[in-house]
């Protein structure tokens, strides 16, 4: 078994080239939705074969008993890696001897629980023949039976077992357990009708090595007993399994995630893939807001083609340009990494890269804020071609309106040259009218300027917006009985 | 458990939430009058500022004030005896603060010193607190009291002096109060993770390790020696004695926090008391007040929510004490809403007393929730959800000054009080002159768009104005016209 070589759950070969950054996941907040480390193995662009296979995955992610199979076996890997670092860190052999025996036991709860999760497509199948036939070996058997034996021995030990007995400076140990004082006052406050006292517990602290010594002393027949077993057991053991930790994180971050978009009502597809380099999407949501519980979210169309492949989005504030950017940025990421995606249809061409370019924090004064805008264009520039997607929102914002006008002219007018897909978020309105398309957020300007959160095509309209004022605070004796439910 | 004299439950204060219409009521200004002293002056507004919604709740503090003002003394002694009781916790910490190590760094054996200190000062309060409650007991014992409150107070007091479980607790936390650590042999059980390392020591034994006398207690609960269990000497060296300082300490940590948390929740029976008791302290200086000034008082008939109705007779409006008025000097009136209308608009020329009676009206509301009398010689209210109010002259703080500036500054006011009154059935709104910072017609027109939609949340109204527009346009068989006389007295019209 120790020659083994795991195989991966992300990939069907080896692993692509091409990563997303980290930066990217966060300006479009993908972070914010899924659980934290779900991307930590998971930023790479995949080809069409892989993008498939993980596609398999997903589908069987939609089954609640798989799902949970899966669960049960990411929560085995996170506690054999909690295990894992503890037997890392042990001083001793008689320390290490201790761990092993939970390692072991967490490990052959790995194996049972990887060999439980049946499913279908390439990857799956890989996976689960490999366990169970793991399963099925003597060493596996072997290493069982001995748990029995000394499993019950490390529980025994560890809980109110060992007496210290301090006099001053000096220390004595036994093996007698007996009741605290901690328990009686736990008595008095549930009989006075009071919570049981529960002091707070303090971060491990690792004893002395005659300290352990002397519990060795106490306990001789078990510690005895730990160190035949990992002395027999112990070659069993590989830390690449851990490298599953990653890979299941993935998958059952974005099921969690996908969870809260089915929930929201909004429909999840497998976009099909289009060997014409397009992206041709019908009603694309942008899912982030559901990190910030809006669960009202207004889908919009996405269309970029070779004739079309770049446009300024521009509009009102707050009218939901940035909601726009990142439903097209999501649906393009997710997409890539082999996830369906948030809309009603979808056929798309693989892109070798996607880039995003949004406001920095207030991270330098207005110059350091310019070159680091201009740092990042460059770094964009210096990798994206026709195959890749680029967005970028309020490029340039930091810098004064002449200058400002010029650059983002120019970048738009460069980007738009090279092919690729994007969008550029801007409120410069004196960028000169050429070629480069303008997208618009629409404001219903019929129904008080009410912001539709819809992205058509057109010209920006830098009209001003009057207010009925009892319109606007919803007091009309109409909009009261609406808002009252008056029948 | 835990104790409150202005709040039966403690859902009862979770339910309450803040309607401060003291300023546009004057009622600030004439608590302030007729209460001497400042502190308590604000705390009264401040539970003023928070009306009961629930008749249990109003209840349990008109039977509280009720036992106040017929037993002479009472309020007094007790006021004493919570001060004291709220102190206990301050001069708790600070003992503990003080048992802190002098040394700038702090290494094992000053924080087993330290933790010990702690332990000595915390083991202290279980009798402490006892005689306490003795003294609770005793005191309301004397006199002939009708109040749940009190009531519970007393029982709950003679209860807890007969439990075992405290006095077993007494008799644990006395085995701390002497000596230092040198004094003693500890034997803590460990609780080890499966890497070997400490997480916790819980005291099973503590033994006297000197020559002299045992304390008898401790003697009493020492363990006996089951003697069967081989022990194991530990060599010594840097590391172990830190941790044999360690495992001391911690155990001695967490009897520490085990009897604070107890002794905490056994004191928190009865915390805070001798602020809550400064509002009925106040409300009997305001009583007393009325009396001498000759104005009639006198406990409301609650009603329940959906009676949606009020009556009030003789009533003076409270806050003209603030213009040195006394009874005599304030005409009273009689004023009703009936279930059936909608609300009262009041009109008449300038200082008719349309604002005063709007005050007197919604003082009164504020005084019956709050579970004191109403400056009436009768009355039935029922209980509102909630109470607005706005008083557009009162408002100064406009931004910009310009007519439209202002006149959104007041629907911007009145869209807040309508999401009110939209999560808060059966709401009383106070308004005053509202919307006439624009046209009369166009303020007339907008006002009766929001008060003709407030029947259908069931919230009522008190609108006093001088746009005549709007009795061209209200539906008068829904709402009641009040014409403010000469005389100051109102007249139906």
């Amino acid at each position: 078994m120790a020659q083994s070589i795991f195989p991966d759950l992300l990939f069907t070969a080896d692993r692509p080239e091409n990563k997303i950054s980290a930066e990217t996941f966060d300006d479009l907040r993908l972070t914010a939705l899924l659980p934290e480390h779900t991307l930590d193995d998971a930023g790479y662009l995949l080809g069409e074969e892989d993008i498939r296979a993980r596609r398999e995955v997903f589908s069987c992610l939609t089954d609640s008993g798989f799902r949970g199979r899966m669960q049960t076996l990411l929560s085995a890997a996170e506690e054999l890696g909690e295990t894992d670092a503890l037997y890392g860190a042990a001083r001793s052999d008689s320390e290490r001897d201790v761990i092993y025996v939970t390692l072991a036991s967490r490990l052959l709860a790995f194996y049972k629980a990887a060999a439980a999760l049946s499913g279908s497509g390439e990857l799956l199948s890989r996976f689960n023949s490999f366990f169970t036939a793991q399963t099925g070996m003597s060493w596996f058997d072997r290493t069982s039976s001995a748990l029995e034996n000394v499993l019950p021995m490390v529980t025994g030990l560890l809980k109110n077992r060992v007496c210290f007995i301090t006099k001053g400076e000096s220390i004595r140990v036994k093996d007698s357990p007996k009741s605290t004082y901690l328990q009686t006052i736990a008595e008095c406050a549930e009989g006075l009708g009071l919570p049981r006292p529960i002091p707070d517990v303090k971060q491990a602290n690792p004893l002395s090595m005659n300290i352990i010594s002397g519990v060795v002393k106490a306990l001789p027949d078990e510690f005895a007993a730990f160190a035949a077993f990992r002395k027999e057991m112990g070659k069993f053991y590989d830390r690449a399994v851990l490298s599953y930790i990653g890979q299941l994180r993935f998958y059952l971050g974005f099921a969690s995630a996908f969870d809260r978009v089915t929930a929201a009502g909004i429909p999840l597809i497998f976009p099909t893939i289009s060997t014409e380099k397009k992206i041709d999407v019908r009603s694309a949501y942008d899912i982030t807001l559901l990190a910030k519980d809006d669960m009202k979210i207004i889908p919009n169309d996405i269309l970029f083609t070779a004739d079309e492949p770049f446009f300024y989005l521009t509009g009102a504030n707050g009218g939901g340009k940035t909601t726009y950017l990142r439903a097209v940025g999501t649906t393009a990421v997710m997409f890539a990494l082999g996830c369906p995606v948030a809309c009603e249809s979808a056929e798309m061409s693989i892109p070798d890269g996607i880039y995003t370019h949004f406001p920095r924090d207030e991270r330098f004064d207005e110059n350091g804020r310019f070159m680091d805008d201009q740092n990042r264009v460059d770094a964009i520039l210096a990798k994206a071609d026709g195959s890749s997607i680029v967005l970028l929102n309020e490029t340039y914002s930091t810098t004064t309106e002449d200058i400002a006008v010029n650059l983002t002219s120019s970048l738009a007018s460069r980007l738009y040259s090279t092919g690729v897909f994007g969008l550029y978020i801007t409120h410069q309105l004196g960028i000169s009218q050429n070629q480069i398309p303008y997208l618009n957020v629409v404001v219903d300007h019929t129904d008080a300027n009410r912001r539709t959160y819809k992205v058509e095509r057109r010209r920006a309209d830098s009209s001003s917006y009057a207010r009925d004022i009892l319109l606007k605070y919803r007091l009309t004796r109409e909009q009261l009985g609406e808002r009252f439910g008056e029948v | 458990m835990k104790f409150s004299l202005l709040y039966r439950t403690p859902e009862s204060a979770e339910r309450t939430e803040v309607f401060d219409l003291a300023y546009d009521l004057s009622l600030d200004r004439a608590v302030r009058k007729t209460v001497s002293d400042q502190r308590r002056a604000d705390y009264l507004l401040g539970v003023l500022s928070r009306p009961l919604t629930d008749r249990a709740d109003i209840e349990y503090r008109q039977q509280l004030m009720r036992d106040f003002i017929e037993n002479d003394g009472l309020l007094d002694e007790l006021k004493t005896i919570f001060s004291r009781y709220d102190r206990v916790r301050s001069d708790w910490q600070q003992m503990r603060s003080g048992a802190y190590p002098q040394s700038g760094s702090v290494n094992r054996r000053a924080l087993l010193e330290y933790t010990f200190a702690s332990l000595k000062v915390t083991a202290m309060f279980p009798k402490t607190i006892t005689s306490f409650f003795a003294s609770f007991a005793e005191i309301i014992g004397k006199y002939e009291i009708k109040s749940e409150c009190l009531t519970s107070i007393r029982d709950f007091c003679r209860s807890m002096l007969e439990s075992e479980r405290l006095s077993e607790l007494e008799r644990v936390s006395a085995l701390f109060r002497y000596k230092s650590p040198a004094d003693f042999e500890f034997s803590a059980m460990a609780e080890l993770d499966t890497a070997l390392r400490l997480t916790t020591a819980d005291l099973c034994e503590i033994t006297e390790i000197d020559d002299k006398p045992q304390n008898p207690l401790a003697k009493l609960f020492s363990r006996k020696k089951t003697g069967d269990a081989a022990v194991f000497p530990i060599e010594s060296d840097e590391a172990t004695v830190d941790d044999a300082l360690y495992i001391a300490s911690e155990s001695l940590r967490r009897i520490d926090a085990a009897l604070t948390s107890v002794t905490g929740g056994i004191y928190d029976t009865f915390s805070g008391l001798s602020g809550e008791i400064v509002f009925y302290d106040a409300a009997l200086e305001m009583i007393g007040f009325l009396s001498e000034s000759g104005i009639d008082w006198s406990f409301p008939k609650l009603l329940d929510a959906d009676e949606d109705r009020f009556s009030l007779k003789t009533l003076r409006t409270f806050s003209l004490v603030t213009e040195n008025k006394t009874g005599a000097d304030i005409v009273p009136s009689d004023i009703e809403l009936t279930r059936e209308s909608d609300g009262i608009i009041i009109r008449g020329r300038s200082n008719m007393g349309k604002t005063t009676l709007l005050r007197g009206i919604g003082i009164a509301h504020i005084m019956a929730q709050a579970g004191l009398p109403v400056t009436a010689a009768e009355a039935e209210i029922s209980i509102r959800g909630a109470l607005y109010s706005h008083f557009s002259s009162a408002e100064e703080d406009f931004r910009a000054g310009d007519t439209a500036g202002r006149f959104e500054g007041e629907v911007q006011q009145i869209a807040r009080i309508v999401d009110g009154v939209e999560n808060h059935p059966h709401a009383l709104i106070l308004l005053n002159e509202t919307f006439q910072t624009t046209s009369y017609a166009e303020g007339a027109e907008g006002i009766w768009q929001i008060l003709d939609a407030m029947p259908i949340v069931k919230a009522k109204y008190i609108f006093v104005t001088r746009m005549n527009k709007l009795f061209d346009i209200i539906d008068r068989e829904r709402v009641e016209i009040l014409e403010m006389a000469d005389g100051f007295k109102p007249e139906h019209m």
